[in-house]
């Protein structure tokens, strides 16, 4: 019975051992992009030491502002070391519509990313657009004006009554 | 005798006093200003060294790590300068309320009042924007501010409307002085020559004549309107500085209200503080009557029943409904670690000055002063109230944050520099008082003449 248990831990431990092997090889990953009857299509090629590498998970993301988003579920490599992603139209993008679309493979950590023009282009803000929410040169023309007659206003009666007492004084008073 | 003088006599005639009892007055207010005794002298020197702690404070604290010198965090991004700043900004409607409102509702009594209220209004409006010199952590960004700032945001509509304060309250001061500086000129004697010349040009030569008086009458007049309702845009802007914040505890329309019926309570109580600290320290008893304490306290109970309606209006209907981005904060002050402080400023700052002084013997000076000190006191805190407990409850809670972020509690160095913005509140409206009459002689003996006679007939 004892034999047995050390035969079976040494296999494991070979099996273990060779997957180890494969994986400490340089992993190496591909990324194509190709459109089969309006379907937008990312294949990923998983190879170590120019061996497909089959079974692997893979994982697809676009890369946003702060973190990745995912694309689908994820995807296990077949024989040929190829897994197939269909790729969304709707994702939003850069003035230009360029995406950055990552590949990953968690075991061992592996990845690539590569630059793809499939994204919906962000429209861009009109320059001369007058807003709250505008910088200081955009202000609305309304507040303008009516902050503006306020401080005149206001400071123009200011000024007036101080130039009301100044007119007033004694004529040679400074002297 | 030309017969314009035999006018003036017999109009004299009807007169509620006498030339003598004018020159009389004259001596009494201005006594404060002709000699310093030795407790005033100590009170002004420990003044500047609460200012010179204070100046010592800001050094280190923009000298220093600010994550070192003061308790502000990523919650509590405002803490007691912006507190100190709001009760500064409500403290200078005092005076809107205590000089403009019963000038221009013709509540006599308004009259030794006046000056008092303006120079605190001044002085008042001054330190808030220290105290957000203080709060912006890099004096340069107020540099920034003008230079980038946008006119669509709350922050520059408030540069705007305090530098109009105080430019407007500055004048609305310096014109009512003009004649108390002639009076100054020809009445002081044995001072120094500096101050005998400053009194000389600051009076732009005022001789009294009929034209004069017109036009300072004219333009007191003009300033008194204007300066209603920029005090009352200078409070509703500091409350649309919070309004238009995205928190939920500051989401209200009835801010800008709210804040202004705060600020005219404070007001009443600080002016009932500072009728009682001139009257004893400078012996003004005859002109800072028991009968002010009495209108005084009256105004006391009318300011805090309407702030009690709008504090019901801010806290009980939100209570009501207990929305999800309102409960955290209201169980807070409610039931949880602020309710004590909660609790007191409700009973001390509202209900307290809204019951006891309807006895007559709570409007008598010393009931009413000690009053009013806590009414002053819980008005401070109630603006601490107002800015810091809401911002431990921020929109998006993260999670595992320092300990000092969930806690506020105030670093020496902020209390030190709030310490010397109300000291130099105080330096300002002592050396004032040292310096020139705190209670306007002419507009004084005109209230006395009740219309008889003009004050142009004085000498």
């Amino acid at each position: 019975m004892k034999s047995i248990i050390i035969k079976c831990l040494a296999v494991l431990f070979l099996v273990a051992t060779s997957f180890g092997r494969l994986f400490s090889q340089e992993t190496k990953m591909t990324l194509n992009f190709t459109v089969e009857d309006s379907v937008k299509k990312c294949n990923v090629s998983v190879t170590a030491n120019d061996t497909a590498v089959k079974e692997v998970e893979v994982k697809l993301y676009v890369k946003r502002l702060y973190s990745l988003l995912p694309i689908g579920k994820a995807a296990v490599t077949d024989e040929t070391g190829n897994a197939t992603f269909d790729f969304p139209n709707d994702i939003p993008a850069d003035l230009n519509g360029k995406l950055l679309v990552i590949a990953k493979v968690e075991d061992p950590a592996a990845e690539v990313s590569k630059e793809v023009n499939w994204g919906v282009p962000r429209a861009e803000i009109a320059p001369l657009e007058r807003s709250l929410a505008a910088s200081r040169e955009k202000a609305p023309y309304y507040l303008m004006i009516v902050s503006n007659l306020i401080i005149i206003g206001i400071w123009g009666t200011l000024l007036f009554v101080v130039w009301e007492v100044y007119r007033k004084r004694k004529p040679n008073y400074s002297k | 005798m030309s017969s314009k003088n035999i006018e003036l006599n017999q109009k004299t005639t009807y007169e509620t006093f006498t030339q003598e009892e004018y020159m009389e007055m004259k001596e009494e207010l201005l006594r404060p200003v002709q000699k310093i005794g030795t407790i005033g002298k100590l009170w002004i020197v420990f003044l500047v060294l609460v200012c010179c702690a204070g100046v010592y404070a800001y050094y280190v604290q923009e000298t220093r790590s600010k994550y070192v010198t003061v308790s502000l965090r990523d919650y509590t991004m405002w803490g007691v300068y912006i507190s100190n700043f709001v009760f500064f900004v409500a403290l200078s409607l005092i005076g809107v309320l205590m000089s403009a409102v019963l000038k221009l509702t013709h509540f006599e009594w308004y009259r030794p009042l006046s000056r008092i209220a303006e120079v605190i209004a001044v002085a008042a409006i001054m330190l808030a924007g220290v105290s957000i010199v203080a709060a912006m952590g890099r004096p340069d960004r107020l540099y920034y501010l003008v230079i980038h700032g946008r006119i669509q945001s709350p922050i520059i509509w408030d540069i705007i409307v305090i530098l109009t304060y105080i430019s407007t309250s500055l004048v609305l001061l310096f014109i009512p002085l003009i004649p108390s500086l002639a009076t100054c000129q020809n009445h002081l004697h044995n001072k120094p020559k500096w101050q005998m010349k400053m009194y000389k040009m600051l009076s732009f030569g005022w001789e009294g004549t009929p034209e004069q008086w017109k036009i300072l009458k004219r333009c007191i007049k003009i300033l008194t309107v204007m300066v209603i309702p920029l005090g009352i845009s200078i409070h509703t802007v500091t409350a649309w500085l919070f309004a238009t914040t995205l928190r939920a505890e500051w989401d209200s329309t009835n801010f800008g209200v709210y804040f202004v019926s705060g600020a005219f309570l404070l007001g009443v109580a600080a002016m009932i503080l500072a009728v009682a600290i001139f009257r004893k320290a400078y012996n003004l008893e005859k002109y800072l009557t028991p009968m002010h304490f009495d209108k005084l306290g009256r105004a006391l109970v009318l300011m805090s029943l309407i702030y009690i309606y709008f504090n019901v209006n801010e806290y009980l209907v939100p209570a009501y409904k207990m929305s999800g981005l309102h409960k955290n904060h209201l169980l807070d002050l409610f039931v949880g670690g602020d309710a004590p402080l909660y609790w007191s400023v409700v009973f001390m700052g509202m209900i307290m000055p809204a019951t006891l002084p309807l006895i007559p013997a709570m409007r008598k000076p010393l009931p009413l002063t000690i009053i009013a000190s806590v009414v002053f006191i819980a008005a401070w805190f109630k603006r601490y109230l107002i800015v810091i407990p809401g911002l431990s409850h921020p929109y998006l809670p993260i999670q595992d944050v320092p300990a000092s972020w969930k806690h506020y509690s105030p670093s020496l160095v902020e209390m030190t520099i709030v310490a010397a913005t109300f000291a130099a509140m105080m330096l300002i409206v002592t050396l004032f008082s040292r310096f020139f009459p705190i209670i306007s002689v002419w507009e004084v003996a005109e209230g006395k003449l009740e219309g008889k006679d003009e004050i142009i007939n004085y000498k």
